[in-house]
């Protein structure tokens, strides 16, 4: 079933590597479509189109100054992936540390 | 001896779209690491969770050879099983990985899930795990990455604690 991105599914948003490099390139400062362009070596109409899609999806807010339009990361925005992340690797420990614990027994065993 | 604590250590990284690994190491022979994936007895001791009654858990550790576990967690049936396409003791074990839960899988499903590739390789004593998952589609990884979600949300930790005091008893 195909999703469609709502304004705050920031996952959907991010399921797109260009997007996540767009992310990652902003970074915490801000840029303009034409550094972005430079920096990615991506044609501008397909920078802008992702950006207007993490716009919706409040990863990336834009700051008008004169004919200029600067974009930056929303960083709290991105807070409900940071959880979901840290929930995934908590389970992921979980299972290896009980993998572990296991390994220790049975070499105090000797079996 | 002095145990390094090793708790919590295991490294995730999302290396593409459909595909994420694990690397963790472990105080301990590569064969027990092999073991403890091989033999049905020492899966039941670490996989899923410590409230898990355990409905089967078939491991046919050869090329080939299929795996299922299937478990019961409350009123929650949770299966998976795939099928090994290598496995060479202690080092390498390679094998798909199905969950029985997504729309129309059923035991014996062979297609979709994900690959797994786990590398054991050890050196002065000290065991590595490399696990790489390559799912079959983007679809797939989320959903494997939101179950993982919801598994740790549901772990006791009392349990955690009880495992601690085993151990250190």
């Amino acid at each position: 079933m195909a999703r469609t991105p709502t304004t705050n599914d920031v996952f959907a948003a991010l399921s797109d590597p260009v997007r996540r490099d767009l992310i990652a390139a902003i970074g915490d400062d801000e840029a303009t479509v034409s550094e972005l362009v430079e920096r990615l070596d991506i044609a501008q109409p397909q920078v802008s189109k992702h950006l207007a899609v993490l716009r919706e999806s409040g990863l990336v807010r834009v700051r008008p100054e004169g004919k200029w339009r600067f974009y930056s990361v929303n960083g709290p925005a991105l807070g409900p992936v940071i959880d979901w992340a840290q929930k995934f690797l908590g389970a992921v420990n979980e299972r290896y540390d009980r993998l572990d614990d296991l390994v220790t027994e049975l070499k105090e065993e000797g079996s | 001896m002095t145990r390094i604590d090793r708790k919590g250590s295991a490294k995730l990284t999302v290396v593409s779209d459909t595909a994420y690994e694990i690397v963790r190491e472990f105080d301990a022979p590569a064969d027990l690491i092999f073991r403890a994936h091989t033999e049905p007895e020492l899966v039941k001791r670490w996989w899923g969770f410590p409230s898990f009654q355990w409905l089967e858990c078939t491991v046919e550790p050869w090329a080939g050879g299929r795996w299922r576990y299937s478990a019961k967690e409350g009123d929650m049936e949770v299966s998976f099983h795939g099928r090994f396409q290598e496995v060479v003791r202690p080092g390498r074990i390679v094998n798909t990985e199905i969950y029985e839960g997504m729309p129309g899988v059923t035991p014996e499903t062979e297609e979709g899930g994900a690959l797994n590739t786990n590398v054991i390789t050890e050196r002065d004593g000290v065991t590595t795990l490399h696990v790489h998952v390559e799912c079959f589609s983007p679809e797939v990884l989320k959903m494997i990455l939101d179950s993982g979600m919801e598994s740790g949300m549901q772990l006791s930790y009392d349990r955690m604690e009880e495992l601690a005091v085993q151990l250190a008893a």
